[in-house]
């Protein structure tokens, strides 16, 4: 990991069936791995919306994982599938918007897969860490009005 | 159902000035049932729009809304608030829709963020097909239901060109050839012996091709 | 976690609270829906551990259907003959057989397959093929008990050489007395196929065994030879005395490196050479007995079960429980609980508490008949939805339905709470109670907003109810 001053962020969104699982049960192993991962977890990767991956870029993310269950493996039978379909929209979607769709990712955890997932989150970190900071971090105020009608 | 695909990032970015402030606003009709102007899209476009804006410094404020129909007044009178405050609206909405923002709204920039495709229907999760042109002088009961003008590659109304290849267009060889189908549907209806009329050439003046075209009734006039 | 760096441990807990409380804010309460329990449980394996949780169930007055995949009850327990602390095991499993076939709460299913499961907590159906026909019980919860093998090895010159047996086999004899007393020599090896790429995993019973077979010879004979050639000696718990005894009573133990295993050759008698990091020469022992501890394996069903259980197993192929010290003997899929062999190596006392511990864990399940769930379920804005139907293609459960006003309605008692048509409503007219899209918006919002940025308003919950 770099030891710069401002440490890059990288989200990961953990079902709770198998990442979030693994998650916990790499803290049990007391495996270590990249500190800058915040964990939102989520009932199944098939809850997660486009809008929540482009958003977390827009706040400032440098790398987004969405980590769900063993492709066949579901809880839910399809999840993870849609999931994927989703995280590939959202890629092209990056990728024409001017970053690179590297930033997100897919990928797929058993509740026992403790060292795959950390391995999971250190290939994102260095990912994050060849592409550099997201280029979005250079102006960090985020403008937004909802407006009702 | 109107059937429209949403233009990609880069030909939006083409098309909206910088520095300006947008509303990207969304149509919950038809193009929300095809995935492409709802709510949804709103903010997944909108989102896109801000990560473009700030990747490439091109000073977009983006807000977003989505009204009923973009083809009423009704309607649009929810948005006037929306739509002052900002520089363009970049709407979501089919063709129809935008040119309704625009009547609306004279001094204000109105850009298409779709591409309006057809009047068709879903035919399986994710995919839409035509089913309609809108010729204006439906032929569909002389063909079993199924039409020859906007399915036909060719447009042809006295049986097949003798192209197909196994079902197949020979023009879009992922469609199937719509005298296939016709043939089949008319065995199925017991109606075969329509084939066997020769259509005459058809009065294309009540397409397009006669010019923008207009529907008066003159039972509910004032 | 995170050892290594605690100012950034501090900073992401800091991060992951405020992120946390920006999703409180949004919550409201949830009254779910109830419905009735099958007061039944079925648990998949009839060895001590599933015969130990079956009697357990069946105590409590519980029904309970016991499936065994072979047509005789005992499992891996059969070919014990005794442990470290008792004398004498058979006795034992078959009292525990003839406890449970008495018992009239316990169904048996023997030679029986699982071959699908069905349903969710409270409401299993579970599939069934026996003697050539299919059949369907139903349950309200499942234990997991499948047990585990003896593993296999031709290291060491095993089934080349009469002469070198495993572990299982030498308390066999011993016990019908067909171990003749009087030899020179017996070497026990430990760690056979274990530890290494192929096995990764320490089969924790294996060093208590050779304790307790060594004990057994130096008891029959008390001149014999008995050599333990081993990794690292592991009789946890009170087991370490046996390990004490064992070297009082003249056991003599020797440690060898995985890079330099002992060698068995056969060209002058069984004689094993081995070169210990205790000793400057390597070590060689005539013998003619070789004792080989090779470990437990999975039962190669196990990928099957956890497929139609929708529940993990690992790369060792046992079962992996929600979490290993707060959840230690269930699944994350609510009402399947596992217990024995099914979920890693270990001793039968062990066995047994954690079978009555899946046992107990499953009857607050079973006790109670009616369950309350369902209230983390998707609900449609009916003011928003825009009847594209959407929902109904996407779900797989078939949870949305047309209403009676054309709009997409969701059945409250078939939704699973995946939240998939939530993301995929392209009106975003649906939410998935409990994951609402604002309450993850929020948690990004909160995660990359500086100190400085002013929080945005909180959005009281609109079903908030009155606390």
């Amino acid at each position: 990991m770099s030891s710069s001053d401002k440490e890059t962020t990288i989200v990961a969104f953990c079902c709770i069936y198998c990442a979030y699982a693994a998650a916990d049960l790499a803290g049990s192993m007391r495996l270590q791995y990249p500190s800058n991962v915040r964990i939102i977890r989520t009932p199944c990767t098939g809850r997660l919306e486009v809008e929540y991956f482009l958003r977390a870029f827009e706040n400032g993310a440098d790398g987004v994982l969405v980590a769900g269950c063993e492709e066949g493996s579901c809880h839910f039978k399809e999840g993870n599938l849609i999931a994927k379909r989703r995280v590939n929209y959202a890629r092209k979607l990056l990728a024409e918007s001017g970053l690179e769709a590297e930033r997100l990712k897919m990928v797929n955890v058993s509740a026992a897969g403790a060292r795959l997932f950390t391995g999971h989150v250190r290939e994102m970190a260095e990912t994050v860490q060849r592409l550099g900071p997201s280029p979005l971090n250079r102006a960090k105020t985020r403008v937004q009005q909802e407006i009702k009608p | 159902m109107i059937v429209a695909e949403r233009k990609s990032i880069p030909e939006l970015l083409d098309m909206l000035p910088n520095d300006s402030k947008i509303l990207v606003l969304g149509c919950g009709t038809c193009v929300t049932v095809c995935l492409a102007g709802g709510e949804r899209e709103v903010s997944i476009i909108s989102s896109a729009l801000r990560i473009a804006s700030k990747a490439r410094g091109l000073g977009y404020e983006v807000s977003e809304l989505t009204i009923e129909r973009q083809c009423d007044n009704v309607f649009i009178e929810q948005a006037i608030e929306a739509i002052e405050k900002v520089d363009v609206v970049l709407s979501l909405g089919c063709g129809a829709g935008v040119q309704a923002i625009a009547e609306r709204f004279l001094k204000k920039p109105v850009y298409a963020g779709l591409n309006t495709k057809f009047l068709g229907i879903l035919e399986e999760r994710g995919v839409w097909t035509e089913k309609c042109s809108q010729c204006g002088s439906c032929v569909l009961h002389e063909y079993g239901g199924i039409c020859p003008v906007t399915r036909c590659a060719k447009h042809l109304l006295n049986g097949p060109c003798g192209g197909s290849r196994e079902d197949r267009c020979e023009v879009r060889p992922d469609r199937p050839c719509a005298w296939q189908l016709i043939y089949h549907r008319l065995k199925n209806i017991g109606q075969l012996e329509r084939l066997e009329k020769i259509e005459p050439p058809k009065q294309w003046s009540a397409s397009l091709s006669g010019g923008p075209r207009v529907i008066i009734r003159e039972d509910h006039r004032i | 976690m995170h050892s290594a760096e605690p100012e950034k441990a501090t900073e992401k807990a800091t991060e992951l609270m405020k992120m946390s409380v920006a999703r409180a804010r949004l919550l409201s309460p949830l009254t779910g829906t109830s419905f009735a329990v099958d007061q039944t449980g079925l648990v998949i394996g009839g060895g001590v551990s599933g015969m130990t949780a079956a009697l357990a169930l069946a105590g409590q007055g519980f029904k309970v259907h016991l499936v065994e995949k072979s047509d005789r009850l005992g499992g891996r327990a059969l070919d014990l003959r005794y442990t470290l602390e008792h004398e004498d095991i058979s006795p034992f499993v078959a009292g525990i057989v003839k406890e449970a076939e008495e018992h009239p709460n316990i169904i048996f299913h023997l030679g029986a397959d699982v071959t699908n499961v069905a349903g969710f907590i409270g409401q299993f159906k579970v599939s069934l093929f026996q003697d050539g026909t299919d059949s369907e019980v139903s349950c309200g919860a499942i234990i997991v008990a499948t047990g585990a093998a003896p593993a296999a090895t031709g290291e060491y010159l095993r089934g080349k050489d009469q002469g070198v047996i495993t572990q299982l086999e030498l308390e066999q004899r011993l016990q019908k007395g067909d171990f003749a007393p009087g030899r020179r020599n017996v070497v026990m090896i430990q760690c056979v196929g274990s530890r290494n790429e192929e096995r990764p995993y320490c089969s924790r019973i294996c060093c208590s065994m050779s304790v307790k077979n060594a004990l057994k010879i130096k008891k029959l004979d008390p001149s014999a030879g008995v050599y333990v050639l081993y990794r690292d000696i592991r009789t946890y718990g009170f087991r370490e005395k046996y390990y004490k005894q064992a070297r009082e009573a003249g056991v003599i133990f020797i440690r060898y490196e995985p890079d330099a295993p002992p060698l068995v050759s056969q060209d002058n008698g069984l004689v094993v050479s081995v070169k210990s990091p205790d000793f400057p020469e390597p070590v060689e022992i005539e013998t003619d007995c070789v004792v080989l501890s090779t470990g437990v394996d999975a039962a190669g069903d196990n990928r099957r079960v956890a497929d139609m259980l929708k529940v993990p197993i690992n790369a060792d192929g046992f079962f992996v429980e929600a979490h290993l010290k707060l959840r230690p003997v269930e699944f994350a899929t609510e009402g399947i609980f596992l217990c024995g062999l099914a979920h890693s190596p270990k001793h039968m006392d062990e066995n047994i508490s954690q079978a009555r511990a899946a046992a107990s864990r499953a009857s607050t399940v079973l006790s109670k008949a009616y369950l309350e769930v369902g209230a983390q379920v998707s609900q449609v804005d009916q003011s928003k939805c825009i009847s594209c139907m959407t929902c109904t293609k996407v779900c797989p459960y078939g949870a949305p339905t047309v209403n009676a006003d054309h709009k997409a309605e969701i059945i409250a008692a078939k939704c699973m709470g995946c939240g998939i048509c939530a993301a995929e409503c392209p009106a975003c007219a649906i939410q998935l109670n409990h994951f609402e899209s604002r309450q993850f918006k929020d948690m990004l919002d909160e995660l990359f907003r500086s100190g400085k940025e002013e929080r945005r308003p909180a959005v009281v919950p609109e079903k908030s109810g009155v606390l």
